[in-house]
């Protein structure tokens, strides 16, 4: 709406406050809706017409790289659900120790906990996060500087299969809750950096990888 | 004149229709610039119980798991079990989850329940519905933008923007601003 519009609007209809209200807001509610409507929802990829590759826990966490950026489809057990806006899970397969990420995608808002316990079904894509040098110089430098950058989508959430959000990782992948100590949670990550450093030092590779799947459709498929 | 006046009207009305979305974005931004010294979304309690003569590994079953949860609480509801390490034991229930050390019996209790409000609130502050509360939440920030700008000229005279009003107007900006020197 143009300002000359909006003006021309006000000066014709001023003897009736009520009415002019009214059109305002009627107005300001349309153009809202008529913006919404006219534009694309950005959804991820529609596997409907894709082949979906049948993978378990075990297979991803051997060699997940030929899956990359391809659509899967993965059952396991929700053995944790993020407690912090649901925004990844973890599943685990037969054996019960081996846990994989899943993350949210963007036809999902979040997963919730009460998720935790059931059999699940997962087609999504299989992502992965390069973590080399330039990476966790970057990141040495955001937790040295005080930066609170790991809650959500930081670096914090790169490496290994914890649920991270700027807390101390504890053995079940969960949140050390309680745990605010800046100091504990800087070093903490320090920690992390470094063991990162020192498992691409023995892989022999200049980088580590970090993969988990972006989920486009999940259903329960038993507790 | 007649700009201020419709200013005025606007501000009025608009106020009334945003004040439920100023509720939802103030009181969930207040719990969400918390999170590290609380969980809006749920309300955690962790507790310790020590459990009797807990069998092997190999000897739980569902009906056993069951009554292992039982034992620490009659109302707990077994969902599902697995074991996540060698010697433990975790265990699913309707309320949370019960993790127990299988050599020394000690398990550690989880109970999880929604927190109700907050979590819907910060549902819609985190733009979790996506799609049209998009655009809605859109429209409520550009309100805000129109909030400000007619509360600037509402009023004429001392009290006005050309008064006092100018000098809290710069005091509310100039507070972000020293805290941008300082941290940015």
């Amino acid at each position: 709406m143009s300002y000359s519009f909006s003006f021309a609007f006000f000066a014709v209809a001023n003897q009736n406050e009520s009415i002019m209200t009214t059109r305002i807001f009627s107005l300001f509610i349309l153009l809202v809706l008529a913006i919404s409507c006219g534009q694309q929802t950005g959804k991820t990829a529609d596997l409907g017409e894709l082949e979906l590759s049948e993978v378990t826990v075990q297979s991803l966490l051997a060699d997940a790289s030929p899956f990359v950026e391809k659509p899967v489809s993965i059952q396991g057990r929700v053995v944790h659900v993020c407690r912090h806006g649901g925004q990844r899970l973890f599943i685990v397969g037969e054996d019960g120790e081996d846990r994989f990420r899943i993350t949210v995608g963007e036809n999902i808002s979040e997963f919730d906990v009460e998720l935790e316990g059931s059999m699940i079904e997962v087609n999504g894509i299989v992502k992965e996060l390069i973590i080399d040098e330039t990476y966790l110089a970057e990141w040495e430098a955001e937790v040295t500087e005080g930066s609170k950058h790991s809650r959500g989508e930081g670096h914090a959430g790169g490496v290994g299969n914890g649920d991270n959000h700027g807390g101390v990782q504890v053995a079940d992948g969960e949140e050390a809750e309680g745990e605010h100590d800046a100091e504990m949670q800087m070093a903490a990550q320090l920690k992390r950096i470094q063991e990162a450093r020192d498992e691409i030092a023995a892989s022999g590779k200049d980088h580590l990888s970090d993969y988990w799947i972006e989920t486009v459709e999940f259903k329960v498929i038993a507790e | 004149m007649k700009i201020r006046k419709w200013l005025r009207i606007i501000h009025r009305d608009m106020g009334y229709i945003f004040f439920g979305m100023s509720l939802i974005y103030g009181v969930s931004g207040i719990a969400l610039n918390h999170l590290d010294d609380w969980n809006p979304d749920y309300i955690i309690r962790i507790s310790e119980s020590s459990l009797q003569d807990v069998p092997a590994a190999d000897d739980i079953s569902r009906e056993v798991a069951g009554s292992l949860v039982r034992q620490i609480d009659q109302h707990y509801q077994y969902r599902s079990h697995f074991f996540p390490s060698r010697g433990i034991l975790k265990i699913f229930i309707k309320q949370g989850s019960v993790t127990i050390n299988l050599d020394s019996g000690q398990a550690t209790i989880e109970v999880i329940k929604r927190r109700p409000v907050f979590r819907e609130m910060n549902f819609l502050h985190y733009n979790k519905p996506k799609k049209l509360w998009t655009w809605f939440s859109d429209g409520f920030a550009l309100a805000l933008i129109l909030l400000a700008i007619s509360g600037l000229f509402m009023i004429r005279g001392r009290k006005g923007i050309t008064g006092r009003g100018a000098w809290l107007t710069a005091l509310g900006i100039l507070i972000p601003v020293i805290f941008l020197i300082l941290y940015l």
